[in-house]
């Protein structure tokens, strides 16, 4: 195992989420692109928050364990 | 689109370059260590992409800061924004009364007070203290000092205090009356005095600054009269009006006034006033400062003057000797002025003159044009002007130098040639007044030029080309076909002398030859009928014209010209050949 293994690793799984794709990693789990529109949030202070929309990757661990 | 582990291991290799089986191995080691880290309570961290940690029997993933930007990237620039609403909508709420409020309040007085200066400076200051209470109360204090004054000045018996109050009191019967009781007799002053006084009690009941008013607008009426009628009318009005406006010779008169008012206003300080005179004092200053403005101030200066012996000493009691020694010279210096300024009339003289002085420089301008757009369009012939009288001439005298040299040069072409020169010496001699252009595209026709430059430098080229003596060859160097049956026009084969009477499509034009014969052999070799032509320049030496076909009308060549491949064209040129 390798750095520039590591590296890709990680590039192709970004790339994949930023295109939308899951990609599901045998042994390890899934990894999901998940988008949040935007909304509105009140924060603790009472200010009314409207959050830009945002992408977040999900990972969802495979239960063979 | 889901990535499973075959695509994800075929991905996975094309992105590092590793072959799939050591992706496959390399992967199942970095499960494994993954599992180890976890079973020792530690998470794994892959660099640049996120933390796997246990959590029970789950396993969490926390992607790195890098990967959540990225993933993010279209969103960049968006950022929370803060709604109104919740608290934070009620502080703006308030935010924006206070403002408001501030408005209502605050402004309210301000506005107020930018209202009252401005019409106490014009009026006197009277109108706007009826407003607000506070200078109700400084009306009733002036009105007892003003009394107050009136009774000083009375005890100090000066007659003529009491005829520079009387205009204040602006009862025309009490004036005149008064005016006889001054000039009549000295004993009489008592009497006068009595009814005076009787006549302020009266009228201080509508308030004592309705007086400078009242006054204010006969004055002012009688003033404009005056000032529209000249001095004789000044001299025909009431007496009382005489030792108001003071002419120089009653000055002396005033001063005596003045010396009163001074000892009054001595013991006016030491009563000490209100503050609110003070600004009367400070607004009747600046009324009388102002001398230099439109003859309506002017007049309204003359009313303070009027008032001085009244108001201004009631006013100016915080004002120190000097000051009001200044004051007391101010009328006098003010006065001058305006007996000046009413006088003369300079204003209306000047703006009388200067019309008739503009009147006459505009026609001269409007003739002037008109003359000159006359002889520009030929109506009346001016040499230098008239655009057509000039080139004429040159054009007439330029032709018989070119022709005779230029036929016995050409032996095949010249045949072709001469309709076009013959075509321009009729129009030369029949219409005097065509283009100087027009004229000279024939010569270049005949000559070697009518190309793209023809536009701009066809003056230019006429005198170069008659001192040239015009090359051999008319400037067309490609070898032309001479044979009778050749089709004199068309886009193809070759160049033929019975076409070039005709148009051609301008391709190129370039500086040097050896470019030029490289894009004949290219055009030629894709079977089109080029047409190399030395062109003349002032600017730029000899050019070569490059174009292709012979056409004889614009619209062949233009049809032509769409047909032709536009890679080859590009930006082409239609012309004469």
């Amino acid at each position: 195992m390798t750095n520039d293994f590591l590296k890709a690793f990680g590039l192709t799984i970004r790339d994949q989420i930023i295109m939308k794709n899951s990609v599901e990693i045998k042994g390890l789990g899934t990894f999901k692109a998940e988008h949040t529109s935007q909304q509105q949030e009140r924060k603790g202070d009472g200010k009314l928050v409207m959050l830009p929309p945002k992408d977040s990757i999900e990972f969802k661990a495979d239960m063979e364990e | 689109m889901l990535i499973d582990n075959e695509k994800f291991i075929a991905l996975l290799s094309d992105n590092s370059g590793i072959e799939k089986e050591k992706v496959e191995k390399y992967l199942e080691e970095l499960i494994s260590e993954m599992k180890t880290s976890f079973d020792e309570g530690e998470g794994y961290e892959v660099e640049g992409f996120g933390i796997f940690s246990k959590l029970g029997s789950n396993i969490l993933f926390i992607p790195s800061e890098e990967l959540e930007t990225e993933i993010n990237y279209k969103y960049v620039g968006m950022e929370p924004i803060e709604l109104p609403g919740g608290q934070e909508q009620q502080e703006t709420k308030e935010e924006e009364e206070n403002p408001i409020q501030g408005i209502l309040d605050g402004g309210g007085t301000e506005e107020r007070e930018e209202y009252e200066d401005p019409f106490a400076e014009l009026f006197n200051e009277a109108e706007e203290h009826e407003k607000s209470k506070q200078e109700e109360e400084s009306l009733d204090l002036t009105e007892d000092e003003i009394e107050a004054v009136v009774e000083e000045e009375i005890e100090s018996e000066d007659a003529e205090e009491i005829v520079a109050e009387s205009p204040v009191e602006e009862d025309i019967d009490d004036l005149e009356e008064s005016l006889k009781d001054i000039f009549g007799e000295e004993e009489s002053n008592e009497e006068s005095d009595e009814e005076i006084e009787a006549a302020e009690e009266e009228e201080s009941i509508p308030g004592p600054k309705e007086w400078g008013i009242d006054a204010h607008k006969e004055e002012e009426q009688e003033d404009v009269f005056s000032g529209l009628l000249g001095d004789e009318a000044e001299e025909t009005e009431l007496i009382d009006e005489d030792d108001i406006f003071a002419t120089e010779d009653e000055l002396v008169d005033e001063e005596d006034v003045f010396e009163t008012e001074e000892k009054s206003t001595e013991e006016e300080i030491i009563e000490e006033e209100g503050e609110e005179e003070i600004d009367f004092s400070a607004l009747e200053d600046d009324g009388a400062e102002d001398d230099f403005e439109d003859p309506f101030e002017s007049l309204e200066e003359e009313d303070d003057n009027d008032f001085v012996p009244v108001v201004t000493n009631v006013s100016s009691g915080k004002t120190s000797k000097k000051e009001e020694s200044t004051e007391a010279e101010d009328p006098k210096e003010s006065k001058r002025t305006e007996k000046k300024s009413k006088t003369p009339k300079n204003p209306r003289e000047r703006k009388k003159g200067a019309p008739v002085f503009l009147y006459m420089v505009l026609g001269l301008v409007v003739l002037g044009g008109a003359g000159y757009l006359l002889a520009y369009f030929g109506v009346v012939n001016i040499e230098g002007i008239t655009p057509s009288s000039t080139p004429t001439q040159i054009v007439q005298n330029t032709p018989p130098v070119v022709e005779p040299e230029s036929i016995p040069a050409q032996t095949t072409e010249t045949e072709e040639e001469q309709p076009n020169n013959t075509i321009p010496e009729i129009e030369e001699t029949t219409s005097n007044q065509i283009d100087a252009g027009t004229e000279n595209t024939p010569q270049n026709l005949s000559e070697n030029t009518g190309g793209d430059f023809a536009q701009a430098q066809d003056n230019d080229i006429a005198p170069l080309v008659a001192d040239e003596k015009a090359p051999g060859e008319v400037g067309i160097i490609t070898p032309l076909n001479g044979e009778e049956n050749a089709e004199p026009y068309g886009l193809n084969g070759t160049a033929t002398t019975a076409g070039n009477n005709g148009y051609t499509i301008v391709l190129y034009t370039l500086s040097r030859k050896s470019g030029a014969d490289a894009q004949f052999e290219k055009l030629s070799g894709d079977g089109f009928r080029v047409i190399i032509k030395e062109k003349p320049s002032t600017e730029f030496g000899t050019l070569y014209r490059v174009s292709i076909g012979q056409f004889r009308t614009l619209a062949d060549a233009a049809i032509a010209a769409e047909k032709v491949d536009a890679q080859i064209l590009g930006n082409y040129i239609i012309t004469k050949i």
